[in-house]
């Protein structure tokens, strides 16, 4: 009844809304809805961190295979500011996986592969990073040993208070 | 059909909105396909990935360089042609299994490399050689199906022979297929 009354008063009445202008503020609105899925659509697109964890998985399987090019044995710091995210890195066989905490689903994450020496084994590992920084030390003496700067390169415990953790996958 | 009085002036108006709407379906497809097309999800890194290889290849303890097993030092760019050989004709996959393992399958890269000595037939070595064997035809842009989505890259590294403690220069080319 009260949407009758509505109706009325919009096409009706002489005071009321003409047709005209009716579909021009149809149109209007379509076009703002448009313009708002749009923006939607883009801020999802930057919000998406899967170029940030292909560059690092890429990054870091580089520099494993680089470290096992060094002909002597060797200490380096790679440093992760990914500015907020808070990436995981596992490290499994022949393989570097990056991830966010949040992504249990392994289809949303992204790894790249690197070549293992059998001769010099690789001690895989899964570095917890919850402060958005992180630093990587990949250690190189008979095996090849990664842990985070606040972790003992075994993989048991922290060695500091801040939010960067390992833990050694047997 | 006529269009007359009220409600056909509102259906006329309906049937007049259609081109825009499908318009405005047109323009909403175009930008979702513009700003895909501009988001870079990869990086590639298929020229990193062979000069690193040839750097392993070179310089590693179980690359292709002579490593003395009484000092325990690595000669970088000194080719053991022992090993080089025993490389190239005892497994085509032996660097690849060992020395350089990306698992049972090597979807990344794979190399031949070759021995230029001089007044000498040159030796061959292979990295990865199933997945060469069958990139190899994929790097010519004629070929169909598939061309174009693997990549060559040719180097030469000069470098020294160690044929039992003689030394001699020789000329190292990698062929790699990333």
């Amino acid at each position: 009844m009260r949407n009758k009354t509505i109706s009325k008063l919009l096409f009706n009445n002489k005071k009321g809304i003409s047709d005209e202008m009716f579909f021009n503020i149809f149109e209007i609105v379509l076009a703002f809805i448009v313009i708002l899925s749009l923006f939607n659509f883009v801020t999802g697109v930057v919000k998406q961190t899967i170029f940030e964890k292909n560059y690092l998985a890429r990054d870091a399987s580089a520099l494993v295979n680089t470290i096992y090019a060094a002909p002597g044995d060797l200490e380096y710091t790679y440093y992760e500011n990914s500015k907020g995210n808070t990436f995981q890195f596992n490290f499994m066989q022949n393989k570097v996986e990056v991830y966010e905490p949040q992504e249990t689903d392994s289809s949303s994450r992204v790894f790249y592969l690197f070549a293992e020496d059998k001769n010099t084994p690789f001690k895989y590992l899964i570095i917890k990073n919850d402060k958005g920084s992180i630093n990587l030390k990949f250690k190189k003496t008979n095996d090849i040993v990664v842990y985070s700067s606040l972790t003992m390169p075994n993989g048991e415990g922290r060695m500091g208070g801040a939010g960067a953790s390992g833990t050694l996958v047997k | 059909m006529k269009i007359s009085g009220k409600r056909g002036e509102i259906s006329g108006e309906i049937i007049m909105m259609i081109p825009k709407i499908l318009f405005l379906t047109a323009v909403l497809f175009a930008v979702v396909i513009l700003v895909k097309l501009y988001i870079i999800t990869n990086t590639d890194i298929r020229e990193v990935e062979s000069n690193v290889l040839i750097g392993r290849l070179l310089y590693s303890k179980h690359g292709l360089s002579y490593f003395d097993e009484d000092l325990k030092r690595v000669y970088p760019g000194a080719i053991d042609l022992n090993k080089f050989k025993q490389i190239g004709e005892a497994n085509p996959n032996g660097l690849d299994m060992i020395s350089l393992s990306y698992g049972s399958d090597n979807p990344i890269i794979s190399a031949k490399i070759t021995l230029k000595q001089e007044s000498k037939d040159d030796v061959i070595a292979f990295y990865n050689k199933n997945k060469f064997d069958q990139w190899e035809p994929r790097t010519l842009s004629t070929v169909k199906g598939g061309a174009g989505s693997v990549k060559s890259f040719r180097k030469e590294v000069y470098v020294l022979v160690n044929d039992n403690g003689k030394f001699s220069p020789a000329i190292l080319e990698f062929n790699i297929i990333s």
